[in-house]
Order: structure tokens, then sequence, then C-alpha cells
């Protein structure tokens, strides 16, 4: 059975060119904003979510801490290029979270697949 | 009790109250003042006392027995009412003082390896005849709950601020060196290390952290610049990210004990001078020698 993942951005060209990279390994699930993404882990079994900060409607310490209140420890990845540190560490107080800054796009990969690799394990 | 009704006052005095509730329970004079310790007479004085206080009549005494008027059913199911809550609070009262004084709670927060959580635990267990509790979780919310006394020992890898000034002591239980180490094709940077460190791939915690700042300041120091591929503070990220290979991680040998006797990781080198300290914070209620 394919892992699957979330991709939360509400960069559409980012968003279609990630979906495009991991379809043919993961069953992928896209949202261009919070509620979308919220929308989708309350709907489906994800096994990773790489996710942006700053977004339209909710920002991503918001996804996840309301991930988190309704009991889901999915692995977080945050991949942006925003860089506030002080929201890094409202973030990282969460378990299983992981700050990978834009564009480093091969270690997005190689973490993404081991993190479903080892769900089970998180 | 004070009662302001549109400008009126009145007074309830919550022991007429229960006289009447007793009353009424009981259903004559004479058994209610049996049940009450105190004589008919006063009994039957003070309730009369109680409706004057209110301005209503409770019983009609047209009556050859006890007949309640509509207003006294009225008063009679409030009176239930807050009696019933009254043993509530009472019973609750007394089994949370029972809790507090069986239990001790343990925080331990996130990122403190749990084997040392084990180790305080077991300490508690032999000097303690409590049952322990381990609640595992973040930082600000454990600190809350200590706050509140809702926790009685917290494990920590920091200590606030305003500690001392609240009340809680604290005491260094545990100091680790910080080691680099990662999967054994790393193996290579043992030598010459930590310049052999110099653009290997690091996954390291926040930049807010303790940790992460002294790891900066050691590296500055060293004048060795690292490439740092991603951060995290939960050790369970890092510890997978170094045991696949996907570069190194810099943490208390503490924290990856168990990985280091099983190979799954290799230890690169330490950080001369750079530690982890764990801390015990006690409230002045539970202070225990650990």
């Amino acid at each position: 059975m394919k892992g699957t993942l979330l991709i939360v951005d509400d960069e559409p060209e980012l968003v279609q060119n990630l979906k495009n990279l991991f379809s043919d390994d993961f069953q992928v699930f896209t949202a261009g904003d919070g509620v979308q993404g919220l929308e989708i882990l309350n709907q489906r079994n994800i096994d990773c979510v790489i996710c942006d900060f700053s977004m339209p409607v909710m920002d991503g310490l918001q996804v996840i801490s309301k991930t988190r209140m309704f009991g889901n420890h999915v692995p977080f990845i945050f991949y942006t290029a925003y860089d506030n540190e002080a929201l890094k560490n409202q973030i990282a107080e969460y378990e299983n979270t992981l700050f990978l800054a834009k564009p480093n796009i091969k270690e997005l990969i190689d973490m993404t697949f081991i993190i479903i690799k080892n769900r089970s394990f998180l | 009790m004070k009662v302001n009704i549109h400008g009126k006052v009145l007074w309830i005095n919550f022991h007429h109250l229960y006289y009447f509730y007793i009353v009424v329970n009981e259903g004559n004079l004479a058994r209610a003042s049996k049940i009450l310790s105190i004589g008919q007479p006063t009994l039957s004085s003070q309730i009369r006392q109680f409706e004057q206080s209110l301005e209503v009549s409770l019983f009609d005494r047209s009556a050859r027995k006890l007949v309640l008027t509509e207003a006294g059913k009225l008063a009679h199911q409030y009176a239930t009412e807050i009696f019933k809550i009254g043993t509530e609070m009472a019973t609750k009262l007394t089994c949370k003082q029972q809790e507090m004084t069986n239990n001790l709670k343990i925080g331990l927060m996130d990122g403190v390896p749990k084997c040392l959580g084990l180790d305080i635990c077991k300490n508690a267990m032999l000097k303690s005849q409590k049952n322990i509790q381990i609640i595992k979780g973040r930082s600000d919310e454990l600190f809350k709950d200590f706050e509140d006394h809702e926790i009685d020992l917290l494990i920590t890898n920091f200590v606030p601020e305003n500690s001392e000034k609240a009340g809680f002591s604290f005491k260094k239980i545990s100091s680790s060196p910080i080691i680099i180490c990662g999967h054994k094709k790393f193996q290579t940077l043992q030598k010459s290390f930590p310049r052999s460190l110099e653009d290997a791939p690091l996954m390291l915690p926040l930049k807010l952290s303790k940790s992460r700042q002294d790891i900066d300041n050691y590296f500055e120091k060293m004048n060795i610049k690292i490439k740092v591929l991603g951060e995290t503070n939960d050790i369970s990220m890092q510890k997978l990210f170094a045991s696949e290979g996907m570069g190194l991680i810099a943490t208390s040998l503490a924290s990856v004990e168990d990985l280091l006797e099983n190979n799954n990781l290799i230890e690169i080198g330490r950080l001369n001078g750079v530690t982890e300290d764990i801390y015990l914070l006690c409230s002045e209620n539970n202070v225990i020698v650990f």
C-alpha cells in the first residue's frame, strides 16, 4: 500500500512540482491553505505533511496546533523560506516536527521518503 | 449571604436554610430537632426568622400537618440542589486531597532523554511510598501544570528565570557531553575532528535553544564553517535523520547511548566543553532528596 503525503502551500506552482515529484511513490493530497489542509488531515490517514509557515487564512503554527489538538501525531516537515525564529520555536514545541529551508529540494525528497518509510516508529 | 434584588437587600442565612431543608425532609419538627441537636422551640423560631428574612411564608400553618406553601416548595427545590452541590464539593475536595497525598506526578519534558526520567522515577519509588505518575509533554504545558501544582516534580533541560522567585527549587541532576554522531559511512570524519566537519551535512536543534547556541558558539570559536541541512528539537527526528545516513547530528551522549551501543550510530567526536544539563524542579512541598 502506498504511503500518503499531504502538501500544504499557497504557491500553486510549487505544490504542482512537489506533487509531480512524489506522485509515483505516494498518494499525494494537496491544499492551498491551512483550512483545506486540516480538512484533509481529518478525512485521510496521512503519513507525512509538507507544510509552509506563512499562508493565508491559517498559518503553519495554527495547522500543527489544531492537528495535535485532535490527537494526530503525523510528522510535519516545514519547508519554508520564511525565517522567523520565534515562530519556529513555537512550532518546534510540538513533537515530530522538522524544518528544511527552501530550496533544498534533494533534502526534502530524502527526508520525506525516510519519514514515510519509518512512519510506524515516529 | 447578602442578596440585592432591584435595590432591596435581603439576607439569606444558610444555617436557617439547612434547618428548613431538614424539617421538610423529616416531615416534622420533633425528628428534625433531634437530627440537628437543637430544641424544638429554637428550631421553630429560627425557621420563622428565615421566613421573615425572605418575606415569605414557607409553611401553611393553618393545616394540622406540616404543609409547604408554593414558595416553600420552590425553596425546598433550591435547597435540595444547593446541599447536593455542597455534598459534591466536599466529596471532591476530600478525594483531591487524598489523590494529592497518594500520587507523585513527575513531568518529563520533550527532549529530555527518557532513560534519565526512568532513573528519577526509580529513585522516587524507592524513597517515597507514593504512586508515581509520569506526564510527558511540551515545556510550556508542563511549566503551566507545574505552576498550577498539577505536577509535583519537573525534569527539564532548562530552568526558567523566575523559578526562585516563584518558590521553586532546582537541582542539576545530570550533565551529558554534546557529541557529533551519524551513520558509519561518515566514519572517516573521526579523523581530524572537528575540522573534518567543515561543510558536512548537519541536522541541529533550533537557533533559540540553549544547546544550539552552545553548538554555534563552539564552531565559531573553532572557526569551522558548518552546513546546516535542517533543524529540529525532536530527538526522534534527529535519530532518524542520522541513522538513515542523511547527515550528522549534534546531541547529548545520554540521548543516543542506546543507538551507539547497537552500532546504529557512531560517535564522530565530542564538542569539548559543550554539555546538555538536566534539572529537577521541585515545589516547596516536594523537596525530596534525590
